[in-house]
């Protein structure tokens, strides 16, 4: 019969080889058997070592591993017996936190399996500056940033699938191919993961004709060319003009404000998206020829700032703006920008275009300060 | 002091990836080359080459000394593209740089190792304690008659900025070991960058 010693050493070697199909071979399948093999030893292992007092720290780290190896094993069941197990003894602090963490990343795994939901694309994204603690950013930093970059995804998705750009009412996610799920990496500035869990239903194999992988190329690309000042090639990739107004004003929101944020980046396994431009250096519309002799024609350039509030026309592509001493202006959204000026509703935004006398015509508005 | 860290002719020392599992047991021979490849990968993506030279302070002894990273065999491309994920390989460069600090640097060496999580995680024992530990073959990650036996926590940086420094990086780890430790620990996190390392003990 082996010993403990022995198993272990067995199932540490097929760890090590496992991660190595993992990382490197990028064969996950052989990644999964051999953690597989592994758990087989390090239960092994583990059921060998009585329950007493006297076996902590090894019982409990035994247990913690064939554990880990079960759910590199995607054994989410085995793994979570294992861990119950583990804690079931007298495990020392250490090994209690560890074994209680693991519990938590096997729920949520079961829930994805549950669920039938695959991860099936994944990147990072990053955010520095001053408003960036360790681990920590303030929460209307953080969530534009996400709902920006959600809302992104979500457009790619209709454009890559032909349709037609939606002008009014939210996406119908029942027809979207994926999941957000949101990960926070460990610290250093605020960095998170953003995966995308694919609901495996025939529907949406056979709906689409794009991965997931392919859509945060499709992102990372196209923000990419917004960050350095590459419109023309963007409108190239994006000759719909209502997408690509749509993207620009995605890609600024996500943009640095250089003030409380002042670095974003945005990255996966084959490209880095840094932010090199801020906010306030990204146009949502592109001064044009046509637009100059416009506004000479009809009007005069404007900039105002107010509280963003409901149109007075009610138009399908007007809002409202009431200024500090109670002026209030109508103001046309081109279309394009539906999805990130509504998010500025009831705050502080500073509009700028030009006037004709009725309303304002906009070519740039986002979030601002009160003074 | 093992081969594999002894020192240069110009007095720095040096830590040879190309055999690791001579230096460090618990890296098993079948994938040694892996563990070095991730290592050079992370210093390759920064610019450097074998022979680049590696600052390590060890504050726990307020001591810091100079080495040298040697490898013979440069990155291919193939090699690059096959290891894209920045974090993990971060982390696997940084833990096997740990790892060989702790062989030169301290009394001790990593003796036993264990899966967590979709990492490994290893514990170390003193170099002359290994034939007493090693005898136990049931309790064997337990320390007999009170062996000074120690965790090892590693993190990487693969470019330090103003935000992700390596002091913030110790400061986060000290505070995710706040809880009240059986066993002591060594922290070291290891920058790539500008190649350099910091070791504290808790």
């Amino acid at each position: 019969m082996s010993t403990v010693r022995e198993l272990h050493n067995q199932a540490m070697e097929l760890a090590q080889r496992a991660q190595v199909a993992r990382f490197e071979a990028n064969d996950p399948a052989l990644a999964v058997r051999l953690a597989g093999e592994a758990f087989r030893y390090e239960s092994e292992a583990a059921l060998l070592v009585p329950d007493t007092h006297e076996a902590e720290p090894t019982r409990a780290i035994l247990y913690r591993s064939a554990a880990s190896l079960a759910f590199q094993a995607h054994d989410f069941l085995g793994a979570q017996r294992f861990v119950m197990r583990g804690l079931s003894g007298y495990p020392p602090p250490r090994e209690r936190a560890e074994l209680e963490r693991l519990y938590e990343r096997i729920r949520f795994s079961l829930y994805l399996e549950e669920n039938r939901l695959t991860v099936a694309a994944s990147f990072q994204l990053v955010l520095r500056g001053p408003g960036v603690d360790y681990g920590r950013v303030a929460f209307s930093e953080f969530q534009s940033r996400t709902n920006a970059t959600i809302e992104l995804l979500n457009r790619s998705v209709e454009r890559r699938s032909g349709r037609l750009y939606r002008k009014h009412g939210p996406m119908n996610l029942q027809m979207r191919p994926f999941i957000p799920l949101i990960t926070p990496q460990p610290p250093g500035s605020f960095v998170m993961s953003i995966e995308l869990a694919q609901p495996e239903y025939e529907q949406f194999q056979q709906t689409f004709l794009f991965t997931l992988d392919e859509i945060v190329d499709d992102v990372l690309t196209n923000v990419d060319l917004v960050f350095r000042g590459e419109r023309e090639t963007l409108r190239e990739r994006i000759p719909d003009e209502g997408y690509f107004r749509n993207f620009i004003a995605g890609a600024k929101q996500i943009a640095p404000d250089g003030k409380v944020i002042s670095y974003v980046g945005l990255s996966d396994m084959k490209m880095d998206v840094p932010g090199t431009l801020v906010q306030s250096q990204i146009p949502l519309v592109a001064p044009t020829e046509q637009l100059s002799r416009e506004i000479e024609a009809k009007g005069s350039s404007i900039s105002v700032k107010g509280i963003l509030d409901m149109a007075n026309g009610r138009g399908t592509s007007l809002i409202g703006l009431m200024t500090a001493t109670g002026e209030t202006y109508d103001v046309e959204v081109l279309e394009g920008l539906e999805d990130f000026v509504k998010t500025y509703f009831k705050q502080i935004v500073a509009v700028s275009g030009f006037y004709d006398g009725t309303k304002i015509r906009a070519s740039d508005i986002g979030p601002s300060s009160a003074d | 002091m093992s081969d594999q860290t002894k020192p240069s002719t110009d007095g720095l020392i040096i830590f040879d990836l190309d055999n690791l599992p001579a230096t460090i047991p618990v890296i098993p021979p079948s994938v040694g080359v892996f563990h070095a490849l991730q290592c050079k990968v992370c210093l390759d993506s920064q610019g450097h080459a074998d022979g680049v030279k590696l600052m390590v302070d060890l504050s726990y002894r307020e001591t810091i000394l100079h080495g040298q990273v040697r490898w013979a065999v440069d990155v291919s491309e193939r090699e690059r593209r096959a290891t894209r994920d920045e974090k993990k390989t971060t982390d696997f460069g940084a833990c096997v740089l740990a790892l060989l600090f702790i062989d030169r640097f301290t009394e001790y060496t990593a003796y036993q190792q264990s899966a967590t999580g979709d990492t490994i995680d290893y514990l170390l024992a003193p170099k002359g304690m290994l034939p007493q530990l090693l005898q136990e073959d049931t309790l064997i990650f337990n320390s007999p008659g009170k062996l000074p036996v120690a965790y090892l926590e590693v993190s990487g940086i693969r470019c330090e900025n103003e935000y992700n420094t390596i002091a913030s990086r110790i400061s986060g780890k000290k505070r995710r070991l706040s809880t009240p430790e059986d066993l002591p620990t060594f922290i070291a996190i290891v920058e790539f960058g500008r190649p350099s390392a910091k070791m504290v003990k808790v």
